[in-house]
């Protein structure tokens, strides 16, 4: 379309209609994507530094907005970057997570009883001009946001609560970047499920944008006033390059009721469908080996194939033949789908009926998308494309609240597609206020298929060949509040290959794995019903995989709290606890996520009986809407309001067992060596107490043998000890998808080989 | 399969030490083509079952992936050594006759399973328990002329020479190579990788005899033969039973549950001119399924050249293109009412085949 002249301007719109920007702990930030399907482009010069800045920090995603001038005819011109044009923007950004209704029934409110204007964070409006300028404005921040929580009657006061700042770029055009990823918290709060954590803020926010454009020509002077765009500062997408089956571009189209085009175009209509699972093997360990086909996708075997493999929306998503995709969980529907929308394009591009207007000379991977043109519709459509579109179970960005409708018609939308302009009843922070407080809780609970493009799932690591788990290490939801910038981006190499890079997070030590806060005895012993002696013990639990043995003293006002580190190799844990006063102790077993569970709790299979109380729970355990636990750091939790001696025995149905471990007795010392072959482990090392009743005797390392490098399946050395009656072997590692176990082994010597 | 068993047999009469790179990588060739050949007996066998989910089904599956991944170590190995590894060029055309001394013209044929256990001409038993019989493999050289039993060399003894030509050799190891990670398919880096590579292809394929010293009769107890080798595996699937430890004769039996047998298209055997007098629109549906065949084939080839995952990725897609084409192939028969129905006939590319003939022609001279 030819540019029309500012002169013949009637009428200003702002373009993105919805701009997406996204969290960050870095001062550096980049522009989300302008042309649909394109992938953001930040500076930097190695992979490790595109998205996090030299000190390894997440850079933010700018949104950035531009006017368009139109005239009469709908011919437009880009205003933004033109000498006679000046813009006042204003943006005003609210975060009201904490006083939305609770997800996803919303009977009642988050926080109830405390008082809303103390739950929403909104620092009102800030305003910047945008002029073409070599030099912009200073930064605008909203940082002076502020929530009361309160617990009984102690009151916190989280202020200055940054949510982001304005700034334009040399066109002046508005760049809005989000908050830094803090999520803060009353100090009695805590993270105890998966969307509603009571007495919780984060920093994610959204908003209207307003823009006045002054335009001067040949001396005269006029102003416009544009409609609203709105902007939503969400969540950091770890695999920028990856696309969500549905986007929410998809579901909105949709919900609008937008028809499939009578013949679609296969760069803009089918390219995005076919595109997504052949980007999905970079976050998805299911998906490698997968989707391997190549733009454009026009042979009939490759079509008719293809084609059957997706799930019907019109048939509640079934219809089609092997496995149905997409394969992403879905909890409002038997099985996930495209959209009906994207569903009939496919229809159509599975009969031929489809214009080809991929080029040769593009190659078989993506269209060149830096050298498209940025449009109106293509700004809006851009922003969207690269957000969740399903499942809305909250969803990432947005969720139902975008598609929410009544009588029929979309709900929150003054002027639906084309505009996407929201109705005069959405205020700032309507559109964030229902998704998971703090985001970081959902992020960690929603591994496997749920948002893998934003949230990978699994990973290759750079210069390593195998899927590991992409949120390793987190080891329970708290962690991802303070690690998830240290969680590694999922790129594209030189050769094509996906790989994650920049990852800072460590491996716990294997000091930091096996430490016990309380102290624990390892020699047990006591009347009916504990354990008399460490060979009983030993002999009950020969033959199973043992996490954590031992024998302790309860303390007033200070619980005993039992580490017990899981992996994807494990399938059942049981608990022991051991007590001549069983009454008097509070047990919780705690997994990496959700509520502590109490005995008897649902899911939790309890027995108790003579001084014993046995925990059992089954592996993977369902926490909550279709988010499950297993691999991580679950807990043990005991107190009781005075001393009370009791025992301890976890154990798991595990993949990881140790079944070769041999020791000979020479000369009154034991040469000891755990043996890993048959273990699916990635890598383990081990260690030997030496259990004495007259005295702890110093524990000794085994070393590696043989030259197998950090794939040791072998560990063996020297005990000097030659009064121990018993042995502790206790062996830290990490399992095939890089979670770090735990696992003991309690020999008697006296009957060693 | 006669020109790759006879390309066999030559090697094998190299004397040991004349064995050099060029032998090495032509016997990595031959390797190649022995791992392909078996693929498609097998696929077709597979695709006469109608529903996936059958044990049978996912046991000849299981093999299948196998026999790919010893041809992708096979490739990688020959590749490493600095060879270029020829797929297109190492398709059969089915039925090939094997030669041989103690079972001539012994033939591997596409044919679709039986519908019940225990049938004397079951290809289970006529073409892959042939072709995976421990003392009988698809590759015994019948020219040495003494007869012998003993002496035909096994396949197994055939990677037991490559592999001892690599630990002589010690190349230094290169090339382009592939992984995959669905089938378990590693690169070769250093001796040890093809050392390892070379062992579970002979674990695999080879396996141990039924009968005699060191055979199923002592296998231990922890240690199915089923999971040993293919051959126990195919004749499970003949049977209609699991092997079963017995621990009164300390040994293992096709006499443990039944291993169903499940209900099968009735696939025709193919014959050397393919599918008699197709129609015109069974015609092309054949095609789709030889075009994509070929494809596989020149993709595969391609991969090894590039060494690019992507490139991996699209042979991989286009296998299941072949899937599809054969269901497609056999619901149209099935739907017409057509008395007989076929699976894929697998023709060989319409290469030139200048390479073969040459290398055939090494080996003939060899033989010589």
């Amino acid at each position: 379309m030819a540019e029309i002249s500012i002169a013949d301007v009637t009428k200003v719109e702002i373009h993105p209609a919805i701009g997406i920007a996204r969290v960050g702990d870095s001062d550096e930030y980049f522009i989300g994507p302008e042309v649909p399907g394109a992938v953001p482009e930040p500076p930097g010069n190695t992979l490790e530094t595109k998205f996090k800045d030299a000190q390894g920090r997440v850079k933010r995603q700018a949104a950035r907005f531009r006017c368009f001038g139109y005239d009469d005819h709908g011919k437009y011109v880009e205003l933004t970057g033109k000498a006679e044009v000046t813009i006042k923007w204003e943006v005003t950004l609210a975060n009201k997570k904490a006083a939305a209704p609770v997800f996803p029934d919303g009977e009642e409110r988050r926080n109830k009883g405390q008082q809303e204007k103390d739950l929403i964070i909104a620092p009102g409006s800030r305003g910047i001009v945008g002029t073409k300028t070599t030099t912009p404005p200073a930064p605008v921040a909203f940082d002076n946001g502020r929530v009361k929580f309160t617990i009984g009657t102690v009151a916190k006061v989280i202020d200055k609560i940054y949510l982001g700042e304005l700034r334009t770029d040399e066109n002046g055009c508005l760049l809005v970047l989000g908050g830094r990823g803090l999520s803060q918290r009353h100090p009695g709060a805590k993270l105890e499920e998966t969307f509603n954590n009571a007495n919780w803020c984060d920093d994610v926010s959204d908003g209207p944008v307003r823009a006045e454009a002054t335009i001067k020509v040949g001396g005269a002077e006029r102003k416009f006033t544009a409609e609203p765009a709105w902007v939503l500062a969400a969540p950091p997408k770890f695999a920028p390059e990856a696309e969500s089956p549905t986007s929410l571009w998809d579901q909105i189209m949709h919900a609008f009721g937008v028809k499939a085009p009578a013949r679609p175009s296969y760069v803009h209509d089918v390219f995005p469908i076919l595109q997504s699972p052949r980007t999905m093997k970079g976050v998805s360990q299911a998906s490698a080996g997968h989707h391997g086909w190549r733009h454009p996708v026009t042979d009939e075997p490759t079509r008719r194939r293809v084609f059957k493999r997706i799930g019907d929306p019109t048939k509640n998503g079934t219809g089609g033949t092997d496995s149905l995709m997409p394969q992403l969980t879905e909890l409002t529907k038997e099985y996930p789908s495209l959209t009906p929308r994207q569903y009939e394009i496919m229809k159509k591009w599975h009969a031929g009926t489809f214009d080809n207007d991929w080029k040769a000379e593009w190659g078989y991977d993506r269209p060149p998308f830096a050298s498209f043109p940025i449009t109106p519709d293509g700004l809006d459509r851009a922003a969207l494309h690269a957000c969740v579109g399903a499942a809305f179970f909250p969803g990432i960005e947005g969720g139902r609240f975008l598609i929410e409708k009544k009588d029929g018609k979309p709900k929150n939308w003054k002027t639906p597609y084309p505009r996407l302009r929201f109705a005069s009843h959405v205020k700032p922070g309507d559109v964030t206020a229902r998704m998971a407080i703090p985001w970081q809780a959902d992020f960690y609970a929603c591994g496997p298929v749920w948002w893998p493009a934003p949230r990978p799932n699994e990973v290759v690591p750079r210069n390593k060949t195998n899927y590991v788990a992409w949120d390793r290490n987190v080891s329970v939801d708290e962690g991802m509040i303070n690690k998830w910038s240290q969680l590694g981006y999922v790129l594209r190499d030189a050769d094509g290959r996906w790989v994650e890079v920049a990852r800072s997070l460590p491996s716990p030590t294997a000091r930091e794995l096996t430490r016990v806060v309380h102290e624990v005895g390892a020699a047990v012993s006591g009347p009916e019903p504990l354990w008399p002696d460490v060979g009983r013990l030993a002999a009950d639990l020969a033959g199973a995989a043992v996490l954590s043995f031992g024998q302790a003293t309860t303390e007033k006002e200070r619980p005993h709290t039992w580490p017990l580190w899981l992996t994807e190799l494990d399938g059942e844990l049981t608990v022991e606890i051991r007590c001549a006063d069983l009454d008097r102790l509070e047990v919780r077993l705690a997994p990496p996520m959700g509520p502590a569970l109490a005995p008897g709790d649902f899911g939790l299979v309890t027995s108790r009986a003579d001084g014993r109380l046995e925990l059992r729970v089954e592996l993977p355990f369902h926490v909550q809407a279709g988010r499950y636990a297993r691999a991580g750091l679950w807990r043990v939790d005991v107190s009781a309001d005075r001393e009370v001696v009791y025992q301890f025995a976890a154990t798991a149905d595990s993949l990881i067992t140790f079944p070769a471990v041999t020791t000979a007795g020479q000369d009154g010392s034991i040469s000891a060596r755990v043996d890993f072959t048959g273990a699916p482990i990635s890598d383990g090392t081990a260690v030997v107490q030496p259990l004495s009743p007259e005295l702890e005797l110093e524990e000794v390392a085994l070393r590696s043998e043989g030259a197998t490098g950090a794939a040791a399946d072998r560990v063996a050395g020297q005990v000097a000890i030659q009064k121990a009656e018993h042995l502790r072997i206790q062996v830290t590692g990490t399992s095939p998808m890089g979670h770090p176990f735990v696992r003991e082994r309690l020999l008697r010597t006296d009957e060693l080989p | 399969m006669a020109i790759l068993v006879d390309t066999i047999s030559a090697q094998l009469t190299v004397p040991e030490d004349d064995r050099d790179i060029t032998w090495l990588r032509e016997s990595l060739q031959a390797a190649i083509a022995v791992e392909l050949a078996t693929i498609p007996p097998y696929l077709y066998g597979m695709w006469s079952i109608k529903d996936k989910s059958q044990e049978v089904y996912r046991h000849i599956h299981a093999i299948v992936m196998q026999e790919m991944l010893h041809m992708g170590l096979a490739c990688n190995l020959l590749s490493a050594v600095g060879g270029h590894p020829r797929i297109s060029a190492a398709a059969l055309h089915y039925p090939a006759k094997l030669p041989g001394g103690v079972r001539e013209n012994f033939p591997v044929y596409l044919e679709g399973l039986a519908a019940a256990p225990n049938k004397p001409g079951d290809v289970v038993k006529k073409v892959y328990m042939e072709i995976e019989m421990p003392e009988h493999p698809v590759a015994f050289a019948p020219t040495d002329g003494s007869g012998g039993r003993e002496t035909f060399p096994t396949i197994g003894a055939f990677y037991q020479a490559v592999k001892k030509c690599v630990n002589k050799l010690s190349p230094q190891f290169g090339g382009t190579q592939q992984t995959a990670r669905a089938i378990g398919l590693f690169k070769i880096a250093k001796l040890a990788d093809a050392n390892k590579a070379i062992d579970l292809i002979i674990d695999q394929g080879e396996g141990r005899p039924e009968t005699g010293p060191g055979t199923l009769e002592v296998l231990p107890a922890d240690q199915s033969p089923a999971k040993v080798a293919h051959y126990y595996r195919f004749k499970e699937i003949w049977t209609g039973h699991h092997l079963k430890y017995n621990t009164a004769q300390h040994k293992w039996k096709f006499d443990g549950p039944v291993m169903k047998r499940p209900a099968v298209y009735p696939l025709e055997k193919l014959g050397a001119s393919g599918v008699p007098s197709p129609s015109a629109e069974l015609k092309k549906k054949l095609k789709e399924c030889n075009d994509t065949y070929h494809l596989v084939l020149s993709d595969l080839e391609t991969a090894w050249k590039t060494g690019r995952e992507d490139d991996m990725d699209q042979a991989v897609d286009r296998m299941r293109n072949l899937e599809d084409g054969a269901a497609e192939l056999i619901k149209y028969q099935v739907g017409k009412g057509l008395p007989k129905i076929y699976g894929p006939e697998f023709t060989p590319p319409p290469v030139p085949r200048a390479d073969t003939r040459a290398s055939a022609g090494r080996a003939a001279a060899l033989t010589d």
